[in-house]
């Protein structure tokens, strides 16, 4: 009982979320900071033309080339499982490792400089 | 004691097996052109469930640090703190977004929605931040998980020989 009023409360939390998203779609104040390039081949319909009516497209692959990459990110060309994308796994470890070694390593350093300017503790003489 | 002791060593040990499962999931369902966009939509919720689950398992953290945020609350359990908070908005964003968008999921169980630049401009933006989110989660908990799997061999000998082993978690200690 206690579990499941504790997923509630997440999936509350959750709706909190989505409705601020939601809101935020109807506002339409999104679209501006779209990227531009992005805007201008939706516009152009370069998006939409990607998709034939029956909801099927043809295979597109992309290397990471930038902006245009970003752009066929979509699920077009993500359709098909490809091994040799093993490299979009490889690359956001590197990413998460470099973090994890930056974040360990600096506080690491905080650590060493903070226990050197701290005064030195006072030696316990006899009291008498 | 011996049952105390191995209930705490089941808990480590289950907190363990999640959270790694939790990061594998992540790095497979974060690349939908090596997984093939079917197993990438059911990946991500399955993905959600295992968030939850890993939420209610740390729910006495999550109330104890919420009530004392701005009283008592050390500086590094409300970094820690902000960055969950951060990682479940981008976890709900994308779990959102990704049902949006979906090609999969959503018209398996009969629902088509047109599709909206929006939300899969959302979607990717909230991958990324993720990655760079789950990187900053991890480095927080560096420690812990060094520490836990330096002490994983002795956490499969039998519970007699544990009384040596130094304690794993604050509720060891206790």
């Amino acid at each position: 009982m206690k579990t499941l009023w504790r997923v509630l409360i997440i999936l509350a939390a959750a709706s909190v979320v989505v409705a601020a998203l939601v809101a935020l779609r109807q506002t339409g104040w999104a679209e501006t900071w779209l990227p531009d390039a992005d805007r201008a081949h939706f516009e152009a319909g370069i998006e939409r033309g990607r998709f034939a009516p029956d909801g099927f497209e043809r295979h597109e692959r992309g290397g990471l080339t930038g902006e245009r990459d970003r752009i066929d990110r979509g699920h077009g060309a993500e359709r098909t499982p490809d091994a040799r994308d093993i490299i979009e796994v490889v690359r956001n470890l590197l990413i998460i490792g470099v973090i994890v070694a930056l974040v360990v390593g600096a506080s690491l350093i905080a650590r060493r400089l903070l226990r050197r300017r701290s005064p030195p503790r006072a030696e316990a003489g006899p009291l008498a | 004691m011996k049952t105390h002791r191995s209930k705490s060593r089941q808990r480590t040990l289950t907190n363990l097996a999640l959270d790694a499962a939790l990061f594998i999931a992540f790095l497979i369902a974060a690349a939908p052109r090596f997984t093939g966009i079917a197993i990438h939509e059911w990946l991500g919720i399955a993905f959600g469930a295992a968030v939850m689950t890993h939420l209610v398992i740390h729910w006495t953290w999550i109330v104890g640090v919420t009530r004392q945020f701005f009283r008592r609350a050390t500086g590094a359990a409300r970094i820690n703190y902000v960055l969950n908070v951060l990682l479940f908005i981008m976890f709900t964003v994308i779990i959102f977004t990704g049902l949006m968008i979906s090609e999969t999921v959503l018209p398996w169980s009969g629902i088509r929605l047109e599709r909206d630049r929006f939300w899969i401009q959302l979607h990717h933006l909230a991958s990324d931040a993720a990655v760079f989110l789950i990187g900053f989660h991890v480095a927080v908990h560096w420690r812990w998980i060094v520490e836990t799997m330096h002490r994983l061999p002795r956490f499969f000998r039998p519970v007699e020989s544990l009384a040596a082993a130094p304690a794993l978690t604050q509720e060891d200690r206790r």
